[in-house]
């Protein structure tokens, strides 16, 4: 009987454990308040972490300004950094992202009143920062520039918000309120370590397999950015990305797009600086610049930091050099290069041909 | 497959749902003969046919032996037997090395040789050396004939150690099958326990290390010394975490049915000489290989040149048996050659007799020899290993090139570093986690809880899989 006692006291102790140690370290289950400006879910003000790749926090302001946790004024010139994951930055702390460090290099440059905020969330693309930028036209005084972070992935015809259908339709990016009450609870209590084993538990069920093997080759899957579109199709599709952010820049005034490749990067050994289908990202700046926007190719930025100091732009030491998101080194990269670029242009140039780099 | 999968999780319910409530021993076998038939289906029902084919040689083979006492007849027998196993090994593993390597050879004189592009059944390895010593102990009298098909077809296919060990002798495994071994709490509790440490050592410290030595690997070369030493370290530690892991698990099942296999791995690394080494890794291959391969070949009776050719050759064939490729035999060719060594020059014995400063740099030239000799074992080629050792010994690229000494492999070595340290103190019987012990439960519970939680998300089959 006792040793019954025992088992089921194990369960218990061990499950409180689990919770109480496992909540300060995995929280899947974020943003679970609906912001009306975002059009998405958000926690402002509070800190949460994410386990899959290191651990760090974001800092999530009033509507989900990244930087501007205590009101924004109107005498502070703001620069707006657009972007997804990279631009949220799971692994940075606050103060070393782009858009922080953007705000100190200004300062230290003696321009007191310029500050970097950014509006930037995992998954989303350039269709959601088309749509974005109209939400948040008055949540943003004094708007000098909007920096347009993308990379191959955010300009892919990938399902989730400008889709080619015969041509490009755009659907509406943004989420709705839809998260289950369910969900707000395991986010209230913290009980993300019960809802991570939930979907595990449902991902083996769903991937079981009883009969004998072997299990035949995984049929290539025909969705999203796995479905080959031709050059035509591409073109209609960039244009139309192009012609939304041509129209939103007369509204909210002036966006620089800035190319993030993901290199340098280590290969079998080897050190690449080989941009992944550059050809296709220089049509699309090509066809950016050809509409008048501004267009920063950030890949002689990364590879120079490399060749300098012998440092990884992307990766942590807990993950893989040279692979994943930004690391603080890539956030000053990118703050530098923003800061150098405005310093350059500090007005919109009246005619544009090439992607350039900052320091051109 | 594999015991962290959530496929095993409902595979071993239904087994052991079956045995509490099934007393007959006959249908217990059965039930187990044709669940560890369906273990073996699930990666390719194709292989099942390679199993069956060795037992019932090596079952009429046995049987043919107890019938004759003619000498010449039984040795013919044997010839049999082991024609028929190393032959399926030979042709199934070594036939795509052997057209390699004779391409090699050839390709000068023009000659072109095609590969047949063979699968390797998985276990194969481990299956074939326990029928052969089932054959072998029979012919030199050591073991009865197995008198039940259906025995022997679980002795051979009893699915906790069929595709990685440990290698079960017939001798330790078929008395078993005689009686009824009632499924009990305390027996379940034993095989839980070290199911749960095997699940930890594989799942959170050998997967882990893995990603570590995957990358380590692929980028050889462009890592700095130190970088690359903590690959090379970390892939003996990842080894050992999962195949003892594996170990673990499978002596955990087997036990919590109420059968009783041998340990495998004995805290390897805490030896201070390889001769210790080798009495603590595989242990059921290393004896194996002592009683079929090494004493037959003369063993230490011969002779002092003699004995260091026999340890030579029989760390050579160890090599081989792992994997079809020169690397593994440079593997072996390290161990066998060190153990000659320190067979020539005593060193076991004196390192055993010296001071604490004696076993220090005695137990530092093991973890060297070791974690050399796996970066043979792990490279993708001759030459990568060769490039690894470099960069690991030059001093102009100990500092130059990437550095990356990731925390998860600090953790996790320290974490071997920390079992092995307990080991040889008088603080082991602590770690045990005792049944009567109220913080038992805790700490199997919170290990599962761990293992679920920070299991890493790509999938990774156990290293001993491939052999």
């Amino acid at each position: 009987m006792r040793t019954v006692y025992y088992w089921i006291q194990g369960f218990v102790i061990a499950t409180l454990l689990a919770w109480f140690g496992l909540r300060g370290f995995i929280s899947e289950t974020s943003n679970p308040k609906w912001n009306e400006v975002a059009k998405d879910y958000l926690e402002p003000g509070k800190r949460y972490c994410r386990g899959e790749e290191g651990y760090g926090w974001v800092d999530f302001s009033n509507n989900g300004i990244l930087g501007g946790k205590d009101g924004l004024s109107k005498d502070d010139r703001h620069v707006v950094f657009w972007g997804d994951s990279f631009v949220e930055a799971y692994q940075v702390t606050p103060s070393a992202t782009c858009y922080s460090l953007f705000t100190q290099i200004t300062s230290d440059a003696g321009q007191d009143n310029y500050q970097g905020v950014a509006v930037a969330k995992s998954g989303r693309d350039l269709g959601h920062h088309i749509e974005l930028l109209a939400l948040y036209e008055d949540q943003i005084p004094n708007c000098k520039a909007n920096l347009v972070l993308f990379d191959y992935a955010d300009i892919t015809p990938n399902g989730r918000s400008l889709i080619i259908d015969g041509e490009p339709v755009w659907k509406h990016a943004v989420a709705k309120p839809s998260m289950l009450s369910a969900r707000q609870i395991i986010a209230d209590y913290q009980l993300d370590v019960f809802w991570i084993l939930a979907k595990r538990t449902i991902s083996a069920v769903k991937g079981l397999r009883l009969r004998p093997g072997p299990v035949a080759p995984a049929v290539p899957s025909t969705s999203g950015n796995d479905v080959k579109y031709t050059q035509d199709e591409l073109v209609q599709f960039w244009q139309k990305l192009a012609d939304g952010l041509v129209d939103q820049e007369a509204r909210s005034g002036r966006i620089i797009m800035i190319f993030h490749p993901r290199v340098p990067q280590l290969i079998d050994g080897e050190l690449s600086t080989e941009v992944a289908d550059r050809e296709h990202v220089t049509q699309f700046m090509q066809i950016c610049n050809d509409r008048g926007l501004e267009t920063v190719d950030l890949t002689d930025d990364f590879v120079d930091y490399y060749n300098e100091t012998g440092l990884f732009v992307h990766g942590f030491s807990n993950t893989f050099p040279s692979r994943g998101h930004w690391n603080v080194n890539g956030h000053r990269v990118v703050a530098t290069t923003a800061w150098n670029y405005l310093q350059t242009h500090p007005e919109k140039p009246r005619h544009r041909d090439q992607p350039r780099s900052a320091t051109q | 497959m594999i015991f962290s999968q959530f496929i095993f999780v409902l595979f071993i319910s239904v087994v052991f749902s079956f045995l509490v409530l099934v007393r007959h021993n006959r249908a217990r076998k059965l039930f187990l003969l044709a669940a560890s038939y369906y273990f073996y289906a699930y990666w390719d029902w194709r292989f099942c046919g390679l199993l069956l084919l060795s037992t019932i040689v090596d079952f009429w083979i046995g049987h043919a032996l107890k019938r004759t006492d003619n000498e010449r007849s039984r040795t013919c027998l044997l010839l049999i037997s082991l024609a028929v196993n190393l032959g399926m090994l030979g042709f199934f593993k070594y036939y795509g090395f052997f057209v390699e390597s004779m391409q090699t050879m050839l390709s000068p004189l023009g000659w072109n040789l095609s590969s047949l592009g063979i699968i390797l059944p998985v276990g194969i390895s481990f299956y074939t050396f326990q029928t052969l010593s089932y054959t072998i102990d029979v012919y030199r009298r050591k073991l009865d004939v197995c008198e039940d098909i259906f025995d022997f077809a679980l002795f051979v296919s009893f699915f906790p150690q069929l595709v990685a060990g440990p290698i079960v002798r017939a001798s330790e495994f078929l008395p078993q099958l005689n009686e009824y071994r009632p499924l009990t709490g305390t027996r379940f509790f034993l095989g839980f326990r070290q199911f749960t440490f095997g699940l930890v050592k594989k799942v959170l410290i050998a997967d882990h290390l893995a990603m570590v030595v995957d990358f380590s690997f692929e980028n050889a070369g462009a890592m700095d010394g130190i970088s690359t030493w903590v690959g090379a370290i970390c892939y003996t530690g990842q080894i050992y975490c999962d195949f003892s892991g594996y170990s673990d698990m499978a002596i955990g099942i087997a036990r919590g049915m109420g059968y009783d296999f041998c340990p495998n791995f004995n805290h390897p690394f805490a030896g201070n000489s390889l001769t210790t080494h080798w009495r603590r890794w595989h242990i059921s291959l290393s004896t194996w290989l002592r009683d079929y391969l090494y004493i037959p070949l003369g063993g230490n009776r011969k002779g002092k040149i003699r004995t260091y050719i026999n340890l030579l050759l029989t760390m050579l064939l160890g090599g081989l048996w792992h994997g079809a490729a020169w690397r593994f035999v440079a593997w072996g060719a390290i161990h066998g050659s060190a153990l000659a060594l320190e067979k020539r020059f005593d060193i076991h014995t004196r390192i055993d007799q010296g001071s604490t400063l004696n076993k220090f740099f005695g137990w530092a030239y093991m973890m060297l020899v070791v974690v050399i000799a796996f970066v043979f074992f792990r490279a993708e080629s001759f030459g990568q290993a060769i490039i690894i050792i470099k960069h690991m010994f030059d001093p102009t690229t100990f500092f130059t090139g990437t550095h990356w000494v990731p925390l998860r492999a600090v953790l996790c070595l320290m974490f071997i570093a920390a079992t092995h340290a307990i080991s040889m103190t008088r603080f082991r019987h602590v770690v045990e986690l005792k049944p009567d012990r109220w913080y038992t439960p805790v700490l199997l519970f919170t290990m599962i809880y761990l293992v679920l939680i920070f299991q890493p998300t790509s999938f990774k089959p156990f290293i001993y899989f491939q052999f």
